[in-house]
């Protein structure tokens, strides 16, 4: 049983990678843009949240809506003031740029609220689970971030598919130079994109924190490979890949956890490694040899 | 010492294309004499002026193998760390086995070059942003599989079995091993730039559909460099080994702050020239000196400086004055005589 | 009457080779002027300069009264500029139908719709779930056609149509042009097939080299002045439009 428990554990876990990596996948397929410094930006959304409750009284749950709005306002300023710029530059500049956001936040965090874990905790919620027999329990709150993985993803998809902002983005992610034939300022597209990414990436990062019941201003760090790896795992381009993606990378950690305490890393670098080497183009989207 | 390779032009119409000439043979003595003024240093000043040296050497090597992947090959890693952990890591398994540290870090290179070309067929399976994150997940695979040796030290890192015993000898043997790795690592870059393999690289660089259609060997030609400054980070690997004599923590030989480190140095310095990386890691030692005691808001501001030169600097401190000048202490461009 | 689009003395071009020498062309509203010259003449370039998608060295390009020389291609758009441009340029994960909304973010309110598109284009109606990626060169162009009319222009600039298209595609692409006219839309037709320039033009000007040199009403005009223009041979008629 302790078996299925990792494994179910794995997928809850999984929603949180998923909801990470849209936001990083959503930059990649409109700007091109790799963002290195995805994952600082989670721990950051954690911190918000974390400061937003302990400091100024926020109730938890709408602490997740104050960070989402503070951190996708930031993918406002960083798209307008910089990336907009990086993008004329080249290839490398945009990554550049994201690299030395990733440098700063977790050594600001560092500086303003020291090494030691900031706490967030969801009181009775953390520990409350649902007893499904067996020895198998699920906890309400992993299955709340698994819903809200869900809800992140449906709601993406509908909306690059069923609104006509959401086309916009979709043709501006396909030919950037004739969406302005259309009228459409595909800068304005690039600051929507940022600042959707920038918001879901804050809510995984505010429910991951929840999860642990605190973070530390490097975990950024792991964090960054983990929405990566979820990406390239699910395939690029497929919203429901990166939920899958999520799952196996999850699934694979907890295993790995399962089997020895010190492996849950390499466990699921290494499964990423093994789809990278068996199938490069993810376990459901188009090649990303391209 | 004079490279003048090309045939003199015959007196006919033809344009003449032109490289370097006086202007290689005056950087290359320039060099020379660089070189050779800081190989006597252990002979003129305190040991522990070459001591702050070494750091100089292996970051002007990393620098620059950095500058080679990203600035020639196009190919943008966060994953050497790999390479410099290993590079200090093996240096414990030959030296255990007798090797003296000092040849040892030439075999360690090799056997790094070894292992960097299977390596190579993982990483060359993503691009662009997803190739620097795949570098980096192999790095913190290597890390993690190393931690689990205990003859190496496990996860809190061990010293190195043999070493020269006396401390002046042993540091003077130390710089000049840094200051050789340093050395080849630059002369290194440029004898590859102006190598058939340095053009193909560069039109890889600008658009590799484009080289390849024309027959430039892509794939080859990146392997190539990826292994050479896989070597090369070893290379700088087992000097910091040799200089700290051992190593620390894993996590911190195979931390991703040293691909941080290259990045910072090689932008701001100038992408894609000989000189930059140098220049780049010049002013990184001189900001590390002056500036790594005000803790962590030092690591802000290289982040911010990144930024910055990127967006409103982009060929860097080097890059800005050469196109400015002109002038070049390696040059590497061909130059049409009509 | 003054014009819908004026040129005055434009040059243009890309980085260091120019490519318009001191072009003036003006359109009136209604008119449909077709653009002939060999490849490399300068005609897409002289399209793009109109929408904006280029910005010329020198000269005016006056739109509707005003001076939109410094309007970049978006603001022209939804001004009342479309372009079909070269190569079509669909955007090729979407479908036919989500090209045609994409074309409406103009903002601009007009005749054109989803439903009037789909009438006035039989070819685009027949494949509106396909993606884009999968369309022959012929249905791409009408659907490139039917993007630029969802934007509502009161200026349409059309580029190479038929390029690459079998004969009778580029029959049914024709059939739409009379209800195009019939909404009092302006268009600018780049064309190589002489015939039928002629046959659906008011007014023609020969593109030569960078430079315009001949215009004139197409019913005033004879097949042997366009092609000693379009070549370069002969002495130039001189013909004025009235």
């Amino acid at each position: 049983m302790t078996w299925v428990n990792a494994i179910v554990q794995g997928m809850l876990l999984g929603g949180i990678f998923a909801m990470a990596a849209a936001g990083l996948s959503l930059i990649f397929g409109v700007m091109r843009i790799a963002n290195l410094a995805h994952g600082d930006l989670m721990i950051l959304g954690g911190y918000v949240a974390s400061v937003a409750a302990a400091h100024y009284g926020v109730p938890v749950p709408l602490t997740v809506l104050v960070s989402m709005t503070a951190v996708g306002a930031l993918g406002y300023l960083v798209q307008r003031s910089m990336l907009d710029r990086a993008m004329g530059l080249g290839e490398l500049a945009p990554m550049l740029v994201t690299f030395g956001i990733s440098l700063i936040i977790p050594n600001v965090l560092v500086q303003v609220f020291s090494n030691d874990a900031q706490p967030l905790s969801t009181g009775s919620l953390g520990t409350a689970s649902i007893d499904l027999g067996g020895g198998l329990a699920v906890g309400w709150f992993p299955l709340i971030t698994v819903a809200a993985a869900v809800a992140v993803l449906t709601a993406l998809h509908l909306f690059l598919h069923r609104t006509q902002p959401g086309r916009i983005v979709r043709a501006t992610a396909d030919d950037r130079t004739t969406v302005r034939l259309m009228g459409v300022d595909n800068r304005r597209v690039y600051a929507l994109t940022s600042v959707i990414a920038f918001a879901t990436v804050a809510l995984a990062g505010s429910l991951y924190t929840m999860r642990q019941g605190g973070v530390t201003p490097y975990e950024g760090q792991l964090t960054v490979l983990f929405a990566f790896e979820t990406v390239i795992i699910g395939g690029l381009g497929s919203l429901w890949g990166t939920l899958a993606g999520g799952m196996v990378l999850g699934i694979a950690q907890s295993v790995g956890a399962q089997i020895s305490p010190d492996l849950p890393l390499l466990a699921g670098h290494l499964v990423f490694l093994l789809i990278l080497v068996f199938r490069p183009q993810g376990l459901f989207g188009r090649s990303v040899l391209a | 010492m004079t490279v003048q390779t090309a045939p003199a032009p015959e007196a006919t119409a033809l344009p003449a294309v032109h490289r370097g000439g006086r202007a290689t043979a005056l950087g290359l003595t320039g060099t020379a004499v660089v070189l050779l003024a800081m190989a006597a240093l252990p002979y003129l000043v305190a040991s522990d002026v070459t001591a702050q040296l070494v750091k100089l050497c292996y970051l002007v090597a990393l620098a620059s193998m950095w500058n080679l992947l990203t600035g020639y090959a196009g190919m943008m890693s966060m994953g050497q760390q790999a390479f410099i952990g290993l590079g200090a890591y093996l240096l414990f398994v030959v030296n255990d086995h007798g090797l003296n540290v000092y040849m040892g870090t030439l075999v360690v290179s090799a056997l790094v070059a070894l292992v960097a070309w299977p390596m190579s067929y993982l990483a060359f399976r993503l691009r662009g942003g997803y190739f620097a994150v795949g570098t980096w997940v192999i790095a913190e695979v290597v890390r993690l599989i190393v931690v689990r040796f205990d003859s190496l030290g496990a996860a809190s890192g061990r010293s190195l079995s043999d070493v020269t015993a006396d401390p002046v000898l042993r540091r003077a043997y130390t710089y000049w091993l840094a200051l050789v790795v340093m050395a080849a690592a630059v002369l290194g870059t440029y004898a590859v730039l102006r190598s058939r393999l340095g053009l193909a690289l560069q039109a890889i660089r600008d658009d590799d559909t484009a080289a390849g259609s024309l027959g430039v060997n892509v794939t080859r030609g990146k392997r190539i460099i990826y292994v050479t400054a896989a070597a090369g980070c070893a290379a700088a690997g087992a000097v910091i080994c040799v200089n700290s004599l051992g190593v620390a923590s894993p996590n911190q030989i195979f931390g991703v702050q040293y691909s941080a480190l290259m990045v910072f140095m090689v932008v701001i310095g100038g992408i894609g020239t000989v000189e930059g990386p140098v220049v780049g890691a010049v002013a990184y030692f001189l900001l590390d000196k002056y500036f790594a005691q005000s803790g962590v808001w030092y690591l802000v501001v290289v982040g911010a400086a990144a930024i910055v030169v990127s967006l409103y600097l982009p060929r860097g401190l080097w890059g800005t004055l050469a196109h400015r000048t002109g002038f070049a202490v390696f040059p590497v461009r061909h130059t049409v005589r009509l | 009457m003054s014009a819908l689009l004026s040129v005055e003395n434009v040059d243009a071009g890309y980085g260091d080779f120019q490519a318009l020498f001191g072009i003036d062309l003006e359109v009136d509203e209604g008119e449909l002027l077709a653009l002939v010259g060999a490849n490399g003449a300068g005609k897409s370039t002289l399209l793009r300069t109109i929408a904006g998608a280029l910005r010329p060295f020198g000269g005016t390009v006056r739109f509707a009264g005003q001076d939109v020389t410094a309007e970049p291609d978006l603001r022209r758009a939804r001004q009342g500029i479309g372009l079909v441009p070269e190569g079509r340029r669909l955007f090729p994960s979407l479908t036919v139908e989500e090209n045609l909304q994409v074309g409406a973010a103009t903002g601009r309110k007009g005749p054109w719709d989803l439903a009037k598109v789909y009438e006035a284009i039989p070819l685009v109606a027949d494949r509106r779930t396909r993606r884009a990626a999968r369309l022959s060169g012929g249905e791409q162009q009408a659907v490139a056609i039917g993007r630029a009319l969802m934007g509502n222009p009161r200026l349409l600039l059309l580029d190479e149509v038929s390029l690459g298209l079998a004969p009778l595609v580029v029959d049914q692409l024709y059939t739409a042009l009379p209800s195009i006219r019939a909404e009092g839309t302006t268009v600018i037709l780049v064309e190589q097939d002489l015939n039928r320039t002629l046959a659906v033009a008011d007014r023609i000007a020969c593109v030569l080299e960078g430079r315009i040199v001949l215009t004139g009403r197409a019913d005033g005009i004879t097949r042997d002045q366009v092609t000693a223009a379009y070549f370069g041979t002969g002495a130039l008629p001189e013909v004025t439009s009235t």
